[in-house]
């Protein structure tokens, strides 16, 4: 099977799998097909030759962050169907936008195929196997890397201030 | 350095094990441990007090703070893969860089303990 | 850099000193490392270097971008000492809240000094993160919790679509670095529909972090729900942040793709300035009447976004520090006046309780609307003349709808400083010594605004 053939077979099982996260019922059912999503696109990436993004895309989003999904899910009151209606009209529009900017994409993407074809002849495109990244981002890149963990201190400091229970005033 | 298909083969092996010791045992527990089969032993029979409610009842916030705080120690050591591949190559530039990253993280952690957010409160 | 690094470790030790449940001991820490960083980077503008000089790529404090941050480091200065009050409510959270903000400045920070678009997005997103924990942190307050939640979905939202614009401008350029993009984009090697898309699409994410026109949905829940002082930080610093990378990225970076995106941006401005003035006329809630006059400056600091000049940095600049003082000071004085119900009755005559306040407010009020000695006046008139020649029509809207505005904010001052009807029902405003100070600080900014603009 040429590398080709197994692309397009990948990109259209995310595809689907992507389209069933958004029309099942379920929330629960969603959340998993996700997972499936995020999978197939980890296989996706290890196409493309970058492995460093389809590890972190399993560990950290099939494993982590769909966990924290699953909690949010359990927090909710999943009793009654709650969602709410949508008028019709703006489902029309909430459509044609939607198939507008599709569209748009769709049609600037064929320049990139060109480019794409260009960029892939003339680079070795290696910048994201873990060993070459390792080297850009503790040398090149090291300031972002460590301006990373003020944004991971302050998620950590939101988190305790929002999520921890008040200690109750028994009076 | 190049990957090539060949480099997953360990990957590729490893799941295959894995399923096929998942599915080796679940066929093989049928065929171990004794089967003892009568007639009251398959009848139907019920116990127990009936259920109330709804088992779906919302989770408590208690779960989610742990969980969040988990993603977030989770991203830390995603971080550590390419640092572990390089290790030597990054000399001690690339050890300050990671002893930083990973003192904030302790910062952070120094505070979350302190602030008593793992801890189970009733 | 220094000034940078500083500010992180404020924010860390003002994290931990709050263990020992005294705010006061927050507050001087915060105070004297803000203050601290602003000193550092007073000296390395008049010097040119600063103490520390670290030659990693993603951040460079080049004189703009001092200008910006000590802007930013002033706002959050009088901020948190003007909100003291309020943080050391519950003294439990008091470490929290003020080394959240901190942490946001730091964001801020690298959002004005981003020189490649790795450090411009973890700017912004630790600009935001604090910002969405904060503006719920009224938990027992349903709205507070309510706008958190809508500033979060959106906001993250928003931020999902920078990024895939971002990715589109890397596919057309195959750089990160703003002066190989600027260059890519000049030569002509980057033209095509996937550069117009992805900047486009960054425009979109953009404009809906300052909150023009289509996309200023959020912007009167979260400000209208978000405790008083948070209100004021993000109409104040998260605004300076978002127009300034917005300045830096458009008018600097993208600037060959011009004709692409000064035309959106056109009908963008004008949208803007009429939905922001004219929905804040209906309005009876003092944050929601912030939210949308917000809007509209917004509105008035893109212009100055649509002309490149090497003044329009200065220009920008100019402008903010006129609206920014402004709303410091109005939002100390709601926080003063503490209505229940966040009513513009509810200041009514507090001009005449206590003529300090009233003397701000009137100075702050003015400035809003543009009247000539104050630094608002400045600031618009350096953006509008700017920009008059090249967009005659732009300019004239602007000025028309400002005097729209001028409508809102003198009936807000005619109920501030009108006579009150039923003198016991209301106490005595008292502020704090902080709080005095720090409404001082921002009326003589603004009454020597004009000085600093000559």
């Amino acid at each position: 099977m040429s590398l080709e053939t197994i692309t397009t077979i990948l990109g259209g099982l995310t595809i689907g799998a992507a389209l069933m996260v958004v029309i099942s019922r379920h929330p629960v059912r969603s959340v998993l097909y996700l997972v499936l999503t995020f999978f197939l696109i980890s296989s996706n990436y290890i196409l493309m030759n970058a492995q460093f993004l389809a590890v972190v895309n399993i560990i950290v989003y099939a494993g982590a962050i769909m966990v924290l999904f699953l909690f949010v899910l359990m927090l909710l009151n999943l009793d009654k169907d709650s969602e709410p209606k949508t008028h019709i009209l703006v489902k029309i529009a909430s459509v044609v936008a939607g198939g507008i900017l599709f569209t748009v994409l769709i049609a600037a993407l064929k320049d990139g195929i060109a480019l794409g074809e260009a960029a892939a002849a003339s680079a070795q495109n290696n910048e994201g196997l873990v060993q070459n990244l390792g080297q850009l981002l503790f040398s090149k890149y090291v300031l972002p890397f460590e301006v990373s963990s003020v944004l991971f201190i302050a998620s950590m400091v939101g988190a305790v201030l929002l999520a921890k229970r008040e200690k109750q005033v028994i009076d | 350095m190049n990957s090539t298909g060949i480099d997953y083969l360990p990957i590729v092996l490893q799941i295959g094990v894995i399923g096929g010791f998942v599915a080796f045992v679940l066929f093989i527990t049928h065929y171990l441990g004794p089967r003892l089969k009568s007639k009251k032993k398959d009848s139907n029979w019920e116990c127990g007090i009936e259920s109330e409610g709804n088992a779906r009842f919302p989770v408590s916030v208690r779960y989610f703070m742990t969980a969040i705080l988990f993603v977030l120690f989770d991203v830390e050591v995603i971080f550590f893969y390419p640092y572990a591949v390089n290790f030597k190559a990054l000399q001690l530039e690339g050890l300050l860089a990671v002893i930083l990253f990973v003192a904030f993280f302790l910062i952070g952690f120094f505070y979350v303990l302190k602030k008593g957010a793992l801890e189970w409160e009733k | 850099m220094d000034a940078l690094i500083i500010v992180f470790v404020t924010g860390l030790i003002s994290m931990f000193i709050a263990m020992a449940k005294k705010p006061v001991l927050v507050l001087a820490t915060a105070m004297i490392g803000l203050s601290s960083a602003l000193a550092l980077m007073i000296n390395q503008w008049w010097t040119g270097t600063g103490f520390i000089q670290l030659n990693y790529e993603g951040l460079l404090f080049d004189k703009p971008s001092i200008l910006y941050s000590s802007l930013a480091i002033s706002f959050v200065l009088l901020i948190i000492a003007g909100g003291y009050s309020y943080f050391k409510q519950e003294v439990e959270h008091t470490g929290e809240y003020i080394s959240l903000l901190i942490f946001s400045l730091v964001g801020a920070m690298c959002m004005i000094a981003f020189t490649d678009l790795f450090m411009f997005f973890l700017g912004l997103e630790i600009l935001s993160i604090p910002i969405y924990v904060m503006v719920g942190s009224k938990k027992r307050d349903i709205l507070s919790t309510e706008a958190s939640l809508k500033y979060f979905f959106t906001g993250s939202l928003a931020t999902g679509i920078l990024l895939f614009g971002t990715a589109w401008v890397y596919g057309a350029t195959g750089s990160f670095k703003i002066n190989e993009i600027s260059a890519a984009i000049l030569d002509g090697s980057a033209k095509g529909a996937l550069l117009n898309v992805g900047i486009l699409i960054m425009m979109a994410a953009f404009l809906f972090k300052v909150g023009a026109a289509p996309f200023h949905f959020w912007s009167p829940d979260v400000y209208g729900g978000a405790p008083t002082i948070v209100t004021g930080f993000m109409a104040a610093v998260v605004k300076l942040a978002g127009l300034f990378a917005f300045l830096k990225l458009f008018t600097f970076t993208f600037w060959g793709a011009y004709p692409l995106w000064s035309g959106a941006l056109f009908g963008i401005i004008i949208l803007t300035v009429i939905v922001g003035n004219l929905s804040a006329l209906a309005q009876t809630r003092f944050k929601r009447m912030l939210a949308f006059s917000s809007i509209a400056n917004a509105g008035y600091a893109l212009i100055a976004i649509m002309n490149q000049s090497n003044w329009s940095t200065w220009n920008l600049w100019m402008y903010i520090y006129g609206y920014g003082f402004a709303i410091i000071a109005l939002i100390i004085i709601s926080l003063l006046v503490n209505d229940e119900n966040d009513s513009i009755e509810g200041f009514r005559g507090v001009g005449r309780k206590n003529p300090f306040i009233g003397f701000v407010l009137t100075v702050s009020l003015l400035s809003l609307a543009g009247v000539p000695p104050l630094a608002g006046f400045f600031g618009k008139y350096m953006v509008f003349a700017a920009a008059f020649k090249q967009y005659p029509v732009l300019v004239i809207t602007a000025i028309a709808t400002s005097g729209i505005g001028m409508v809102y904010y003198l009936r807000f001052f005619m109920t501030a400083m009108a006579k009150e009807e039923n003198e016991s029902t209301v106490e005595k405003l008292k502020p704090s010594i902080l709080q005095t100070i720090v409404l001082l600080i921002c009326a003589i900014a603004l009454l020597i605004g004009g000085y600093i603009a000559y």
